[in-house]
């Protein structure tokens, strides 16, 4: 795999006011996406993955705001591209597909005309005939029969919906495909056939995905790399198999014995106990600091920085590394 | 042995309009399962298969079109009047899926637990303090008097589903119907409300039948499984062989398609949908998805008895 970036956070921070309040829901966000590279962001609710998401497509609306903090998509700083040319760029070199698709879709107009729409608005080339063929390519990359594109979006099942919501995202065949929760609301066969669905496209169209789930073991199963975010920071990142097999953080350690599973022997799961700090409030130390086991004076009052753990880019944000 | 509960042949039928024209939906056909003192019975499915339904229908918020419901040796009527109304919520007690529904939102933790006591008649005011407390204490939220001054909104999603389960307990019940307790929490808490299922059927020697999608917690904490398709038991045994041995098709497809951080990526390819439901496939209803498909398969086939394990499929006849 080559090792060239094509996305790379940098220490953004962003979150929502609610009156005089501010909730900083992202805090010193920092990671790097490959090309053709399949990144598993996860995490608890509220632990800042969604906004996430958001923030790094500046999708953020008020009262969400980007603080600080530098979005690379090919060396063009996202932050900082004028509004109409960050528009220009949208669906063609990065997509969305969000949460509930099933809201996603526009109820009174006809799949075809919606991503005719898209497609259109976009595209340089204006030509109705050409769209029209690009509609049924991609219609097939997800496997859906062509005459669905007459169909109102409540004739459709849900996993249909979730289908044509990739394909739509697949329309200009983007760089980077941004997945926030795509099958949280499917049925676990659906999820799985979507899920295949999008590794053999994976394959096929070579883009870079980001997939946001609550659903670990999901994750662990499908991804390359994974991020494990805590209370609106990432905590620790790696490859997948690597991360699954031996955790650093105590976070991801406690959350990996929190999740039953469907194979191996069956053991006591723990869950962790306590709740996730109020982002409402200034952390100064690690957010993790209250529900550690391992927790020590350090840890209270000084940030943990990201630790090198390996040559293939594994980090940890903990203390106990840092020697 | 004896059972505690037996349901047989139990059928549920609901009628929807759709402008002029009436459908029948089958949401179940002849389910039978029987459960014992102290078992944890999970029963599995995808969306539609008939599983809430059934608890639904055991728990009395359904009557059933057709078959019968044996509590104790003694068979639930479908309406039930006030006094057998009251006499058997004593016993079988419901715990809902999303913990902030169902609860009253202006009301005080306080208030929620004390209305069951109120209506078995329990007046003495330290009675129900010392009862609150030992209620509270059982499913491990201490201090109870910090609790019991709480709305719902001021509880996380997990201590909701504790004072949840603390309501259903109250009343010393002898089964609790859980309907997808732990979908709408969090991963790092769900086991723990799992943990706790497990501790009040150790403790209180409380039945469940515990409903869910979620395959690998109804391995964690159950006895038995039985798995739902279109309305239909399709397959039922013991939890643990169900999962390292599936037998009917379906249940094959069900465990494939789980998400497993560990497991081999072996492709399931045309998968399918679950079938309609107001005109469910002749025969087996998993037919016209099935790889093993058969011209058999258009009747209906019975449970098949293999090893100790339920099983409605053909493959399996002896």
């Amino acid at each position: 795999m080559s090792k060239e970036p094509l996305l790379e956070v940098k220490n953004l921070n962003a979150g929502y006011y609610k009156g005089k309040k501010f909730y900083h829901a992202v805090r010193n966000c920092s990671f790097v996406l490959y090309r053709n590279d399949f990144l598993g962001l996860a995490g608890e609710s509220g632990c800042g993955k969604s906004t996430l998401a958001l923030a790094m497509l500046r999708l953020l609306k008020a009262p969400g705001k980007i603080l600080s903090g530098e979005i690379y998509l090919e060396k063009l700083n996202l932050l900082e591209l004028p509004d109409e040319e960050l528009r220009k760029r949208r669906w063609r070199d990065f997509s969305l597909v969000t949460q509930s698709s099933m809201n996603s879709l526009n109820p009174v107009l006809k799949i075809k005309d919606q991503m005719l729409d898209v497609y259109l608005e976009h595209s340089t080339d204006k030509s109705r005939e050409r769209a029209n063929q690009r509609l049924f390519e991609v219609m097939k990359l997800v496997n859906v029969d062509l005459k669905f594109l007459d169909s109102y979006p409540h004739q459709l099942s849900g996993g249909m919906r979730q289908r044509i919501v990739i394909a739509m995202a697949l329309l200009f065949s983007p760089k980077l495909v941004v997945l926030d929760e795509p099958t949280t609301a499917l049925d676990v066969v659906v999820q799985r056939s979507i899920i295949e669905q999008f590794q053999e496209l994976f394959h096929k169209v070579m883009f870079s995905a980001i997939l946001i789930t609550h659903d670990i073991s999901l994750l662990f199963e499908i991804t390359k790399h994974i991020a494990i975010m805590y209370a609106g920071d990432i905590v620790e990142y790696g490859e997948s198999g690597e991360v699954l097999e031996d955790p650093k953080h105590p976070y991801t350690k406690a959350l990996l014995q929190a999740i039953p599973s469907i194979s191996g022997e069956l053991k006591e799961y723990k869950s962790i106990p306590g709740r996730p700090p109020d982002l409402s409030k200034p952390i100064v130390g690690c957010s993790y600091f209250d529900r550690c086991d391992y927790a020590f004076e350090k840890c209270q009052d000084v940030y943990p920085g990201a630790i090198r753990l390996s040559e293939n880019g594994r980090w940890v944000k903990c203390h106990l590394y840092s020697k | 042995m004896s059972f505690i509960l037996e349901v047989r042949d139990v059928e549920k039928i609901f009628t929807i309009r759709k402008g002029f024209k009436t459908f029948r939906v089958m949401a179940l056909r002849g389910a039978t399962l029987t459960l014992s003192e102290a078992e944890i019975l999970s029963v599995v499915g995808e969306s539609g298969s008939g599983k809430t339904t059934l608890l639904r229908v055991i728990g009395r918020l359904y009557s059933e079109n057709k078959g019968e419901i044996i509590l104790f040796g003694s068979t639930v009527p479908k309406k039930l009047n006030k006094k057998q109304e009251i006499d058997f919520r004593r016993r079988v007690q419901i715990v809902f899926q999303d913990p902030f529904s169902s609860m009253n939102p202006v009301k005080r933790v306080k208030y929620i637990l004390e209305r069951p006591l109120r209506i078995y008649g329990m007046r003495e005011k330290d009675e129900i303090k010392q009862k609150l407390e030992e209620v509270l204490q059982d499913v491990e939220l201490s201090p109870a008097e910090i609790f019991l001054d709480k709305f719902p909104h001021e509880l996380s999603g997990g201590q909701r589903q504790r004072v949840a389960f603390a309501r259903s307990i109250i009343t010393a019940p002898r089964i609790i119907l859980a309907d997808e307790p732990t979908s709408m929490l969090d991963v790092s808490i769900k086991s723990s409300i799992l943990n706790l299922m497990l501790k009040l059927r150790q403790e209180h020697k409380i039945a469940f039948i515990h409903v869910t999608h979620d395959l690998a917690s109804a391995r964690y904490i159950s006895d038995r499984i039985i798995v739902m398709y279109a309305g239909m038991i399709m397959e039922e045994g013991k939890a643990q062989e169900i999962v390292k041995m599936p037998l009917h098709p379906y249940t094959q497809l069900l465990l494939k398609a789980f998400p497993d951080p560990r497991g081999g990526k072996e492709k399931l390819s045309n998968l399918g949908e679950p079938p309609s439901l107001i005109s469910p496939p002749e025969g087996c209803p998993f037919q016209p998805r099935c790889k093993y498909r058969t011209i058999e398969c258009e009747n209906l086939p019975p449970l098949y008895d293999v090893g100790g394990k339920k099983v409605r499929c053909v493959l399996y006849k002896i």
